[in-house]
C-alpha cells in the first residue's frame, strides 16, 4: 500500500498537519520511481495538475482535495474536456472553509464516500486500501482503467440536445460520470426534476422503471456473461417498460477475467 | 355527414412526441388547443424530409413517442394525401412548407399564421441574399393564397400593415403556450431565479450577464439557475459566463428537456433575460419570458420589444438601457417576496383568454 500525494508544497504539508506524518512523502527528485509503486493518489490543488499526472490519475484510485471554489472549477473543466472521469474507486473530499452544499454541482455528493479531512482520513489511507464505492454487482471488482475506457465509449455515444436530468439507484449513480458527462447532467433527487434518463444495473431494472415511468431513456451497464445474457436483459427492460422499447446502442469495452463481458446498452423508452 | 378536419403543418415537433420542443411547436399546440372546439378532428402534420432532418445527427435521441394526431407523410405522397382528404383546414405555421402549398388551395383553406418576422431574422443573423430571398418570395406566396392570416401580437401586425393591407380576413393572435398540469400534489415552493444566456446570433446581452455576474458575487442566498452553453472565448459573454460559472450559487445548466424545464419553471420566482434592442428585437416576442409567464413566474425584460403589448402590461420588471447590478437586485427581491402575484393573475387571465378566444379559427 503506497500513497503518493500531488500538489504543491503548502497544501500538502497543510494536510498532513497537525499530528498526521506524512505518507510515503518523497521529494520530488524521486517522484517518478515512487509513483511506480503507488496504488493510490492524492490530489491536492487541482490547478496544478499537469498532462502528465493525468496519466497517473486515470490508472489509480484517487482522493480530490478541494482546496478551494477555484479547484471545483479546475475538476469541471477536466472532466467536461475529457482528461478526467471520476468512477466508484475515486473520492472528493473538501478542505477547511470550502462550502461543502454544491449547488452549482450536485453530482459531487455521489463521491464524498463519507471522507472528511481528519487525521484519521490518512491513517485509514495508510492502513487499508479503500475500496470502491458502493456499485452495482461486479462493478467494484473492475479496476479504474477499464472503467475509464468504458466511460470514453459511454460519453461519446450518450450525447443529448440537451442537458439529461439523471435519475437511478444510490449504487448505479456511483456509475453517472462513466455514463454521461456528468458536468452536463442535472441530478434528479437533487435537483427535484423529472429524470429524463435512467441508470439502472441489471438486477435494479424493474425498480427503477417503476419508480421513474416518465423517463425516456435507460442506460443500463452490465456484466454480461452466461447467467446474465443481454437477450435476459432485453427481455427484463421490454416487460418492465410497458411501452415499446429500442436498444440503441451496445457498447461492449472488453473481456474481463473471467470471460464475462463488459458492456454499456442503452435502450430509449416509447 | 363529412367530418371537418383541421391540420397544423409543423416544422418543429409538438411537445406530444418529443421532449426536444422550440417555438414553433408550442405555437403548433397553441394552435391546436385553439382549434379544437371548431373541429372534429384537429392533427398535426410533417413532411418526411424534416422529420428526417430533425431526427438526423450524433445526438442520443430526440425521444421520440408515436400519437396518433401526429402524422408523418412523405413528400412524394403529399399530392395524394391532400386529394384524398375532404375538404379541411391547413394551417401553416411559418412558411417552410410551401411545397404543400400549392395542391392544398386547391380543395382546402389555408391559414397562415406568422409567428416571428423570419426576413428580419435572416438580415440580423446576417445570412446570405438568397436565403433571405425565398424567406420573403415564401412569405408573399401564402399570403396571397391564405384564406386567413393569423399575427402574433400588435406588434407584429403594425410591422407587417403594408404586407397585410389587401388581406380580407386577418386575426391577432398572441403566441402563449400550454402550460401542461403539474403532477405534483401542491404547488412547489417558487425559490429560484432563472436567467439566459443570448440564443440568436443576432441576440446581445453581455452589460446584462456582467451585471449579473457583479451581483451574484455578492448575493450568496439566491439560488441562481443559469441556462447558457459554454461560451468560446471569442464571444463577448464568454468572460461574464466564466466569471458567473465560478460562484457558488450559480448552476450552470445547457438547456433542459420540456418536461424538466417546465418542472424548473414552476419553481422559479423570477425568470430574467435581457438584451440589447436592434431592429429585429423591437418585434420579437421571447418564447423564454412567455413560457415563464404562462408558469407564473415574474419576469424580466427588456422594455420596447413585442412582449409590451402582451398581458395587459409586464408582469415583472423592464429596463429600458443596459440593467445595473443594484436594478436586478431590486427584480429579485420583489420577485420572491411576491410582490408581482396581482400582474401575473392578470396576465393568467390574459392567456386564458387567449386561448379561448373563438375569432381565431371560427367561421373557417
Amino acid at each position: 500500500m503506497s500513497c503518493v500525494f500531488i500538489g504543491p508544497d503548502a497544501v500538502v504539508r497543510k494536510l498532513t498537519q497537525p499530528n498526521v506524518s506524512p505518507v510515503d512523502w518523497k521529494d520530488p527528485a524521486s517522484f517518478q520511481k515512487s509513483l511506480r509503486f503507488a496504488t493510490r493518489l492524492v490530489v491536492a490543488g487541482l490547478r496544478g495538475l499537469s498532462d502528465r499526472d493525468f496519466l497517473a490519475i486515470n490508472q489509480l484510485p484517487t482522493v480530490f482535495v478541494l482546496t478551494s471554489g477555484v479547484d471545483l472549477t479546475h475538476l469541471i473543466m477536466h472532466i467536461q474536456h475529457g482528461r478526467l472521469c471520476l468512477t466508484p474507486w475515486d473520492r472528493i473530499v473538501c478542505l477547511g472553509d470550502v462550502d461543502p452544499h454544491f449547488f452549482r454541482a450536485p453530482w459531487i455528493g455521489f463521491f464524498n464516500g463519507g471522507l472528511t479531512l481528519e487525521p484519521s482520513l490518512f491513517a485509514a489511507l495508510k492502513e487499508t486500501p479503500w475500496g470502491s464505492l458502493p456499485a452495482p454487482a461486479g462493478f467494484d471488482k473492475i479496476a479504474k482503467p477499464t472503467l475509464i475506457k468504458f466511460a470514453i465509449k459511454m460519453r461519446a455515444v450518450n450525447t443529448f440536445p440537451f442537458s439529461p436530468v439523471v435519475a437511478g439507484s444510490k449504487s448505479a449513480l456511483g456509475l453517472i460520470d462513466c455514463c454521461f458527462d456528468v458536468t452536463d447532467a442535472v441530478v434528479s433527487g437533487a435537483e427535484m426534476m423529472p429524470p429524463d434518463a435512467l441508470i439502472a444495473a441489471p438486477e435494479e431494472i424493474e425498480a427503477t422503471l417503476s419508480a421513474h415511468p416518465q423517463a425516456t431513456l435507460l442506460v443500463c451497464p452490465a456484466i454480461v456473461n452466461g447467467d446474465i445474457p443481454m437477450e435476459l436483459i432485453h427481455r427484463r427492460v421490454a416487460l418492465a417498460a410497458r411501452r415499446p422499447v429500442n436498444l440503441l446502442n451496445v457498447n461492449a469495452i472488453g473481456t474481463l477475467p473471467d470471460q464475462s463481458v463488459l458492456a454499456g446498452l442503452t435502450y430509449e423508452l416509447g | 355527414m363529412t367530418v371537418m378536419k383541421c391540420f397544423i403543418v409543423c416544422n418543429m415537433f409538438p411537445a406530444l412526441v418529443s421532449n426536444v420542443v422550440r417555438a414553433p411547436g408550442l405555437r403548433a399546440e397553441q394552435l391546436a388547443f385553439q382549434a379544437r372546439p371548431h373541429f372534429d378532428q384537429v392533427q398535426y402534420l410533417m413532411l418526411r424530409s424534416r422529420y428526417d432532418l430533425l431526427c438526423r445527427g450524433p445526438q442520443v435521441t430526440s425521444n421520440l413517442t408515436a400519437h396518433r394526431d401526429f402524422l408523418v407523410i412523405d413528400d412524394a405522397r403529399v399530392k395524394d394525401f391532400l386529394n384524398r382528404q375532404p375538404p379541411s383546414v391547413f394551417v401553416f405555421s411559418q412558411p417552410e412548407m410551401a411545397g404543400m402549398l400549392s395542391p392544398a388551395i386547391k380543395r382546402h383553406t389555408v391559414v397562415y399564421d406568422i409567428l416571428a418576422p423570419k426576413e428580419l431574422e435572416l438580415r440580423s443573423g446576417k445570412a446570405d441574399a438568397t436565403q433571405i430571398a425565398t424567406a420573403k418570395r415564401r412569405h408573399q406566396t401564402f399570403l396571397k393564397f391564405a384564406d386567413r392570416v393569423l399575427v402574433n401580437g400588435e406588434k407584429n401586425r403594425l410591422l407587417f400593415e403594408s404586407d397585410l393591407a389587401d388581406q380580407k380576413d386577418v386575426v391577432t393572435n398572441a403566441f402563449c403556450p400550454l402550460t401542461p398540469p403539474s403532477d405534483s400534489p401542491e404547488p412547489p415552493k417558487r425559490d429560484h431565479i432563472l436567467f439566459f444566456s443570448s440564443a440568436q446570433k443576432w441576440t446581445q446581452n453581455t452589460p446584462f450577464l456582467d451585471a449579473m455576474a457583479e451581483l451574484m458575487e455578492t448575493k450568496s442566498d439566491v439560488k441562481a439557475v443559469l441556462m447558457s452553453p459554454l461560451k468560446h472565448h471569442e464571444d463577448p459573454e464568454s468572460l461574464a459566463i466564466s466569471q458567473l460559472i465560478q460562484i457558488p450559487n450559480v448552476r450552470r445548466i445547457k438547456s433542459l428537456s420540456y418536461p424538466a424545464h417546465v418542472s424548473l419553471l414552476e419553481r422559479c420566482a423570477g425568470v430574467m433575460d435581457w438584451s440589447i434592442v436592434n431592429d429585429e428585437r423591437v418585434n420579437s416576442t421571447s418564447t423564454r419570458l412567455i413560457q415563464a409567464v404562462g408558469s407564473g413566474a415574474a419576469i424580466f425584460g427588456n422594455a420596447g420589444t413585442g412582449l409590451d403589448a402582451f398581458w395587459g402590461g409586464y408582469p415583472g420588471a423592464t429596463s429600458q438601457d443596459a440593467p445595473n447590478a443594484a436594478k436586478l437586485e431590486a427584480f429579485i427581491d420583489d420577485a420572491l417576496a411576491g410582490t408581482f402575484a396581482p400582474d401575473l393573475e392578470r396576465a393568467g387571465n390574459w392567456n386564458r383568454q387567449l386561448l379561448e378566444n373563438p375569432s381565431v379559427f371560427g367561421g373557417l
